[in-house]
């Protein structure tokens, strides 16, 4: 049973599962929220989809014969065609678009040649499996190759000395077209060389796309997350209710080297990576940014809690904060004389009592289960008085990026995924 | 081996190539025979092969049987399973019921559950809630 909102998600998962004829059935949407009468009156109506009575639908779904494509077995491979056309840019691009193999906006023609000359650019085979991505982690993985990295990086308009980083961002296997419901986004942190070969932005308007390098390399990776799985199709292989502007085309940017105080490493660094190496680092599940202000001397760290907790779900252990170079100072007088010490502040300060934590949906939803079958910590803080602290989050990560033109600085609800090194696509 | 995917409201994702060629060839004008043609590379994936799986045989009747009613603790399934529990003990009462909310993460295996069900022959309806 499964609500109908998700008919077309449900029925490709059965395909993937290789039921493509199970048995479901489908209530309205939604579910959660709904008072028992109201669900009452969704049992004792009709199926939305199918138009059935729904309880006796269920019991003839229980109790009808398996007819013989429900007894099927065996192996079905799925071959894809490699080339498309010949016809006018205008029809490929509509027929791009339809599939929603683009981002719906211009690509450029993935020619034979104009791939070639982007393959130039790695010493890798084209054929070579770079890695495997999934929409959300219940559906089946998809791989992709060098050669589908470089389509994708020509589409998006990149340039050749751009692939390297693209593939090296392509082998963290983070999608940035995550399909789960709650319209995740993705951003990545260049450190290194690539930096100033590329001319990457770490100052005024980084994240946004005021730069050429980090525009189209986000690009790029974008549509490779949407292809790479078959493309992102609403109601499909895209659940995003609301969607996310930053996922279009995804934050990609450099940490400002220059803008670090003395005893903060960059993240590359920190992530046990040599200085001059070129290193992409991944973030997902994004799905909002929350910018302030400098903190004050008088209430700092009661500002930094409500800030940093205050906005989504205790279910979300990742923060990922954005420190521009003007907000280090008053970090430093608070004792945060490297990133390691606010990390660790942050993950012990930022609570929420266990009676809420256990009341959020989304904790319910995956947390839950976990904790009944024993898994720590969860299983522990489930037992706690309900007004103990859950200090809840436990991916967090600092980054110093921007221009300085004012004294702010930014939470992500982003988590750290991957670091990768460049260099090992070249 | 053939194997379809449903549609109900958007493109399929992958397939309709043969109608692509269709199209291309009725959508020509004369105009747009005088534009340049490219043949491009298609920029999607390499789907896993899918292993075929046949469904568990059915029984006449559900008199007399178990049906364990699982909840995999997304938004309301649990409230929904317990209201469907209800109604089924007014309108079957032939049939036991057992409501159980699976342990582990929402979409992991829970063995012992799956074993609990075996052991009393029983049959299984999920609620996905949202």
């Amino acid at each position: 049973m499964i609500i109908d909102a998700l008919v077309d998600l449900v029925h490709d998962k059965a395909y993937e599962e290789g039921m493509p004829a199970l048995r479901l059935a489908f209530t309205h949407t939604p579910v959660g929220g709904k008072t028992r009468k109201e669900l009452d009156e969704y049992i004792a109506g009709q199926d939305p989809v199918t138009k059935r009575p729904f309880m006796q639908e269920i019991v003839s779904y229980l109790t009808q014969p398996l007819n013989d494509e429900e007894k099927q077995t065996g192996t079905v491979k799925r071959e894809k065609k490699r080339l498309i056309g010949p016809d006018t840019a205008d029809n490929i691009q509509k027929y791009f678009d339809q599939r929603f193999w683009t981002d719906q906006l211009p690509i450029i023609m993935p020619t034979e040649e104009r791939v070639a000359a982007m393959l130039k650019a790695t010493r890798h085979k084209p054929d070579e499996i770079v890695g495997e991505m999934r929409v959300t982690g219940e559906r089946e993985a998809w791989q992709y190759t060098v050669e589908t990295v470089a389509i994708n990086a020509v589409m998006a308009g990149a340039k050749p000395e751009m692939f390297p980083a693209i593939l090296a961002l392509a082998a963290s296997r983070t999608n940035a077209h995550s399909s789960s419901t709650s319209s995740m986004a993705a951003m990545a942190v260049f450190n290194g060389a690539i930096v100033k070969d590329l001319d990457l932005n770490s100052s005024t308007g980084a994240l946004g796309l005021y730069n050429n390098a980090g525009a189209l390399i986000g690009r790029a990776w974008s549509l490779l997350s949407m292809n790479a799985t078959g493309g992102s199709v609403p109601g499909h292989t895209y659940e995003g209710v609301q969607g996310n502007p930053m996922s279009d085309v995804p934050a990609v940017f450099a940490e400002n080297i220059a803008g670090l105080p003395p005893g903060w490493k960059p993240l590359h660094v920190q992530k046990g990576f040599q200085m001059d190496q070129s290193v992409v680092s991944t973030f997902d599940g994004c799905q909002s940014q929350n910018t302030m202000m400098v903190l004050q001397d008088e209430d700092w760290d009661y500002t930094l809690k409500r800030f940093i907790g205050g906005v989504g779900s205790p279910q979300r252990g990742g923060k990922l904060l954005l420190i521009d170079p003007s907000v280090t100072p008053p970090l430093l007088r608070f004792g945060f004389d490297n990133k390691e010490k606010l990390i660790k502040w942050v993950k012990e300060n930022v609570t929420v009592p266990q009676y809420h934590y256990w009341l959020d949906q989304e904790v319910i939803n995956y947390k839950l289960g976990p904790a009944r079958a024993g898994r720590e910590p969860y299983a522990t803080w489930l037992k706690l008085p309900a007004d103990a602290p859950i200090p809840y989050l436990d991916n967090v990560e600092v980054v110093v990026v921007g221009g300085s033109g004012n004294i702010r600085w930014s939470v992500n609800e982003c988590s750290y995924r991957k670091s990768v090194k460049v260099d090992d696509w070249r | 081996m053939s194997l379809t995917r449903r549609s109900y409201r958007a493109p399929q994702t992958i397939g309709g190539l043969a109608l692509f060629g269709i199209a291309m060839a009725c959508a020509g004008t004369a105009a747009a025979a005088e534009e340049a043609k490219y043949t491009v590379l298609n920029p999607t994936g390499n789907p896993p092969p899918i292993e075929r799986r046949a469904m568990a045989p059915r029984p006449a009747s559900l008199s007399g049987k178990t049906i364990y009613l699982v909840d995999e603790t997304f938004d309301g399934g649990d409230k929904f399973l317990q209201q469907m529990q209800a109604w089924m003990a007014v309108h079957m009462p032939d049939v036991k019921t057992v409501f159980r909310a699976k342990k582990g993460a929402y979409a992991a295996d829970d063995p012992d559950l799956w074993k609990e069900i075996k052991s009393v022959d029983g049959f299984m309806v999920m609620a996905i809630g949202h």
